[in-house]
């Protein structure tokens, strides 16, 4: 490996790794020679991996040798009509905190352009009741945070943090859902989608894991403005059903299950030897009553949390 | 039934294999976890997985073959010792699936000591007709990650995985409101490796401007074609809470 110390911020980002040319010198190149393809042959950017052609795509607005069109009328990351809408799950009890972190980060390869934006957030308790909601603006570059532990809100919240960025993309942003409980941090991240019609929380549970230290918890949030219904069917090795529930998620409903506790020791208890794992579906299962779920799994002789979406 | 031979019916993925004597590495895969009904219908489903340290592969195994109903499962810490030693590296995941239906696959990493358990995915790093707009909506040399963690006792580490016979060149940069704080060198990662940089090491120089922004710094990855880049949280015990990996810059 190489030296892995900072150099500061250094004011010509490197473009193309392969050839090792950066922002300026094709900028100059271009304005010399006319055009991209003229900058390729002479600089060889984005001839070889070709891990940059949508950059060298951006910068120019013109279509790089080799590449295919980027379609209707090219794409460049200025274009920043419309919004998108993000959402995470936000716990905020005795137990855990969260932390919401989003980016407006502009690529490097385009330092210096402006991608100020403004954004709108909301925060609903578990019945989908809005707790806060504010507007704001992010600057190019800037992360934006929101922190259970710095807002004075009811607690224990369970509940859904919904974050629209004013534009088409994604950009850098996308959304990041830390949960902490000052000994660890877990995180996962979350788009605009609304998760699967069916699931498989991937934790095999057997005697032995009830012996472990592990905890499971499942949140379960609808992001639809209509119901849906969930069932959760705890499977075996073999895949025969031994439990089945039902939840109802009303619209924007967070919900929060200890499944160790409410299904898989009672369950364990009558099938000792079982290898257990649990399957949720919506019914009917199709994309537009998909559930969004994340599980967590909770060390208690540590008392380090783990998490993940389904 | 979809041709099997198909070269879009295969996903490359890879993941990092934490230090074996300290770490279980599992994959678990439920196929049937699809948008599509009805179940059994698409196609048959399996992965092999190749292992290596420094470079060198140090054993291979594949899975036996599913449809939706059932599940694909490979302990590749096991795998990995079967050289008769612990190994740190990294492996590649050879997914052969029925097209159209979108998976997530699972890596789950057991600290032996504790019993800490983490979840990470694997992430793709070949696309094929799985995910076909990938390659002009998002920049795929350009891996973004949101946000420090201030007030825990976690510490942030990156992961980087090299899964091509190539060598590779990148660079990691924080950004803060203002901009670049700071780039690293361009850094290099042979064929086949993985390497781990605890972030307060990679930017020592700008410790204090880091840790004055509170958390409002973010992290980005430029590479040379698409590197795999994972953030990896330790407490303070230096026990794994979470390995997630970074965003691609998406213009969709």
């Amino acid at each position: 490996m190489g030296q892995s110390t900072a150099t500061g911020a250094a004011s010509d980002p490197i473009v193309c790794y392969c050839f090792n040319r950066t922002s300026k010198q094709l900028r100059d190149a271009h304005a010399r020679l006319g055009s991209l393809p003229e900058v390729q042959k002479e600089t060889r950017a984005g001839t070889k991996c070709g891990g940059c052609r949508m950059i060298l795509e951006s910068m120019f607005d013109e279509n790089p040798d080799e590449i295919l069109s980027l379609g209707q009328g090219g794409r460049n990351v200025c274009v920043r009509p419309g919004s998108t809408l993000m959402k995470g799950f936000v716990a905020a009890d005795h137990r855990l905190d969260t932390v919401v972190y989003s980016s407006n980060g502009v690529p490097p390869q385009f330092d210096g352009q402006d991608m100020s934006l403004p954004l709108e957030y909301m925060l609903l308790d578990s019945s989908g009741n809005p707790v806060l909601h504010r507007t704001a603006r992010l600057e190019s570059n800037e992360t934006f945070c929101f922190d259970t532990r710095k807002e004075n809100l009811p607690r224990p919240l369970y509940g859904m943090f919904l974050l629209r960025l004013g534009r088409a993309n994604y950009g850098a942003g996308r959304f990041n859902t830390v949960w902490t409980n000052g000994v660890s941090a877990c995180t996962t991240h979350e788009i605009n989608d609304s998760g699967r019609p069916c699931s498989v929380l991937p934790v095999p549970v057997d005697d032995a894991f009830l012996r472990g230290p592990n905890s499971i918890f499942l949140a379960m949030q609808n992001p639809h403005d209509w119901p849906i219904r969930l069932r959760l069917e705890a499977v075996d090795a073999n895949g025969a059903v031994l439990a089945c529930l039902h939840r109802e998620l009303p619209p924007r409903n967070s919900q929060w299950l200890n499944v160790l506790k409410e299904v898989f020791r009672p369950l364990l208890a009558e099938h000792a030897g079982a290898r257990l794992t649990l399957r949720i579906q919506s019914e009917p299962r199709r994309m537009d009553m998909a559930a969004t779920l994340y599980f967590f799994l909770h060390n208690l002789e540590t008392d380090i949390w783990s998490a993940n979406h389904l | 039934m979809k041709d099997p031979t198909d070269g879009s019916s295969v996903l490359m993925q890879a993941g990092y294999l934490p230090d074996t004597s300290e770490y279980t590495t599992t994959i678990r895969h439920f196929p049937g976890t699809n948008a599509h009904l009805p179940w059994g219908t698409h196609g048959r489903f399996s992965f092999e997985v190749e292992v290596f340290e420094n470079g060198v592969k140090i054993g291979s195994d594949r899975t036996p073959e599913c449809d939706e109903s059932g599940s694909l499962e490979m302990d590749i810490g096991a795998l990995a010792e079967r050289c008769g030693r612990p190994v740190n590296g990294m492996y590649v995941v050879k997914y052969r699936h029925a097209k159209e239906i979108p998976v997530e696959v699972y890596a789950f990493h057991v600290h032996k000591a504790s019993g800490t358990y983490v979840s990470c995915n694997i992430i793709p790093f070949i696309g094929d007709q799985l995910y076909p707009t990938v390659h002009t909506d998002q920049m795929e040399n350009t891996l973004f990650w949101p946000g420090l963690i201030p007030e825990t006792d976690s510490e942030s580490h990156l992961v980087v995985v090299n899964p091509y016979d190539e060598n590779m060149g990148f660079q990691v940069h924080a950004m803060g409101a203002a901009g670049v704080l700071a780039r690293t060198a361009v850094l290099h990662i042979k064929p086949f490796r993985a390497a781990t940089f605890p972030l307060p090491e990679l930017f020592f120089e700008c410790e204090a401007e880091i840790r004055a922004a509170k958390g409002k710094v973010s992290f980005c990855v430029s590479s040379q074609y698409k590197l795999i880049a994972y953030m990896m949280f330790k407490s303070r015990g230096q026990v794994m809470s979470m390995m997630d990996h970074l965003h691609n810059f998406c213009l969709a």
